[in-house]
């Protein structure tokens, strides 16, 4: 990595879940073979239905692969202090001493984050505290950054259970941008709440990026909260990235036919007009389709869609796709 | 017949706190409401506003503290008697599929038994008729379905299986709680779209609570909107969404993401500290954060005003108006007779 700005980057990375059943092993390739080059600054956003293997994705990113979730190739590579960093290969003393500090982890499902029999403040003094950061200190240290997110306070003498599910969101972010990590993870933050809470979260993740210029990967399958947020985004189907390009270009020329489905099912005000969803149901990611995977789905499959898999290629202007419908000169 | 159910100033409220410390909420708060034979009633609002209460009250799973609800006509009191025929009627869908479900049962079982049930087929080979035809209604085939356990479905695929096992009694109404919110977006039109199509094709009338503001609009006829316990605006979905009056109905529909990147939020919005607080509240419940509030929003709770194109509003601002409108119909009486 030269000195462009790119803060992450994962190269060829594969991680299957390894099970058993009825005594043979099973694969399930929940993220296979996923190239990505994220920016420092920007928003990067991962998009797809549930079982795509996004949050398997931001696992790999987060350097947690572990049992049954291991990794069969690929590294990822993390810019932290001018250096380049391979995190998968790291000690587990070392993985600790990066994360939270430089890459943080916002967890899906804010409800079961928390200790539930702790107060929110020795959590945070938890985080802390594991940073050889000391305790007097660790109190002020959390007050000050809940007030400069502009929450109370006083949510640090609560129990999780005291707090109502946007606020145990914002304060899950909180935790996870405590010691001003360069890149945030963020898993599916807003699923779940309703829309004025899930503004609110959103609001606060706008702010903290744009306070500390950090980076975020938003994971979420919410194209609203995409076209709101990322500076780019990529597609994910069945483990792999099908398109990649600038949020401007996946909304105004989607170009592989899985994301034109994404976009134009979405509801509009305004326009009462039937839209049709993705048709067919996702492949399991134990047994995919030769060739492309989303060709059993695909309106406009060709003889070559059966049979190999398209290369993401770059079709111009900073878009890539990977689909034999648009050039397929270039591929193969 | 015009209304399937009616809703008549509806009241619960729950006791919260310890014997000495406690405090009365009033989670639905004179609510009234009706759906119409072959319509779709969407009932919309945040979490924690009511809405499920209301489901759940209609479903009889709660007891109103006061306030009635008519099905067909008859009270729902009178209904009770018989319940196993109200609750062939009126049957549920709900938020998470991989609740409904017992994962320890196959999904067909649970057709067979809501057959068996209800008695609506006497031979063997009709009740696999009935479920079939059931089943190809949501777009599912009995083959997929068959002597497979809950946790082999994907969400979206569940939802409408649960939905098919609702349509076996052919049922008149349809009371959905959240049934997308757990479905991803890309299989929501899928379940959305089903609605519609059992509107059009059975006359089913269904209860859609949500949200989802967004598919709300999409596919329901009239809506409803709640917050903390009261409905402060109804009417066609198509005036309310498209020209909200009230400030909190605006704040709702401002704050669904739209899927274009140039309509991104600018205006920051005020969040609420706690939903207890709220429901204390005299006097209207949106005041603490409502731009346009008053004192006398703090202290008095607004009237129904219903406006000239059907939709009716809680709200001060509103009330102003429809005195004025209500001088104009006056004076014009007055004239008339002179």
């Amino acid at each position: 990595m030269k000195e462009n700005g790119v803060v992450l980057k994962a190269e060829h990375l594969k991680a299957f879940y390894v099970l058993r059943s009825f005594g043979r092993q099973v694969l399930v390739k929940a993220v296979n073979d996923v190239n990505l080059e994220i920016h420092k600054g920007k928003v990067f956003g991962i998009a797809g239905e549930s079982g795509c293997g996004k949050s398997t994705l931001l696992k790999g990113l987060f350097a947690a692969i572990v049992p049954p979730l291991r990794l069969f190739g690929g590294r990822v590579l993390y810019r932290i202090e001018g250096q380049d960093v391979e995190v998968l290969s790291l000690s587990p003393e070392a993985k600790r001493q990066i994360k939270w500090k430089f890459i943080s982890y916002v967890p899906q499902g804010s409800m079961s984050v928390l200790n539930p029999i702790a107060k929110i403040k020795r959590t945070f003094r938890d985080v802390l505290e594991s940073h050889d950061r000391n305790v007097e200190e660790a109190l002020e240290m959390a007050k000050k950054h809940l007030t400069e997110l502009g929450l109370p306070s006083k949510v640090l003498h609560c129990y999780p259970h005291q707090l109502s599910g946007g606020m145990r969101q914002r304060v899950t972010i909180a935790l996870a941008t405590l010691l001003q990590p360069d890149v945030i993870l963020a898993d599916e933050p807003t699923t779940a709440l309703d829309v004025v809470t899930q503004r609110s979260v959103i609001q606060l993740l706008k702010d903290i990026q744009e306070k500390w210029g950090n980076t975020l990967v938003l994971v979420t399958h919410d194209m609203g909260v995409h076209a709101n947020m990322a500076d780019r985004i990529a597609i994910m189907y069945a483990g792999s990235i099908v398109e990649e390009a600038t949020t401007q270009e996946i909304f105004g020329n989607p170009c592989h036919p899985y994301t034109r489905y994404l976009i134009n099912s979405l509801p509009r005000f305004g326009e009462k007009s039937m839209r049709e969803s993705v048709p067919g149901n996702p492949p399991s990611l134990s047994a995919l389709p030769d060739g492309c995977p989303f060709h059993p789905r695909c309106p406009h499959v060709l003889r070559v869609c059966r049979e190999q898999v398209p290369n993401l290629i770059n079709i111009g202007n900073d878009h890539k796709v990977a689909c034999w419908l648009i050039g397929g000169e270039h591929n193969g | 017949m015009d209304k399937t159910l009616e809703v008549k100033n509806l009241t619960k409220i729950f006791s919260v706190g310890s014997i000495f410390s406690r405090t009365k909420i009033t989670a639905v708060d004179n609510v009234s409401f009706h759906i119409r034979p072959a319509e779709i009633f969407a009932l919309a609002g945040e979490s924690g506003c009511g809405k499920t209460t209301t489901a759940k009250i209609i479903l009889g799973f709660e007891e109103p503290t006061s306030g009635e609800i008519l099905f067909k006509g008859k009270p729902i009191w009178t209904w009770r008697r018989k319940p196993r025929q109200y609750m062939k009627d009126v049957q549920a869908v709900f938020q998470n599929p991989f609740e409904t479900f017992n994962p320890l049962k196959t999904v067909d079982e649970f057709f067979y038994e809501t057959v068996r049930n209800y008695g609506i087929a006497e031979h063997k080979n009709d009740v696999e008729a009935v479920i079939r035809a059931r089943l190809e209604a949501v777009g599912l085939s009995f083959e997929e379905i068959r002597g497979r356990y809950p946790s082999e479905f994907s969400g979206g695929q569940l939802q409408r299986a649960s939905i098919a096992r609702a349509l076996l009694t052919n049922p008149c109404l349809l009371v959905a709680d959240e049934p997308v919110s757990m479905v991803d977006a890309s299989l929501r039109m899928s379940i959305v779209n089903l609605f519609k199509k059992l509107k059009d094709e059975f006359g089913l009338s269904v209860l859609y609570i949500t949200h989802d503001l967004a598919t709300a609009y999409y596919v329901s006829d009239r809506i409803a909107i709640m917050l903390r316990g009261n409905i402060i605006e109804m009417g066609p979905v198509d005036l309310v969404l498209t020209k909200p009056r009230h400030p909190y109905t605006r704040l709702l529909r401002e704050s669904v993401p739209e899927p274009d990147p140039q309509k991104k939020w600018v205006q920051k919005i005020t969040v609420t500290t706690t939903e207890h607080e709220e429901y204390l509240r005299k006097g209207c419940k949106f005041a603490g954060r409502c731009p346009m509030a008053t004192n006398r929003c703090k202290t008095e709770v607004p009237k129904e005003c219903f406006l000239e194109d059907g939709v009716m509003v809680k709200c001060h601002l509103y009330e102003q108006e429809d005195v004025m409108q209500a001088e104009i119909i006056g004076s014009q009486q007055a004239s008339k007779k002179r």
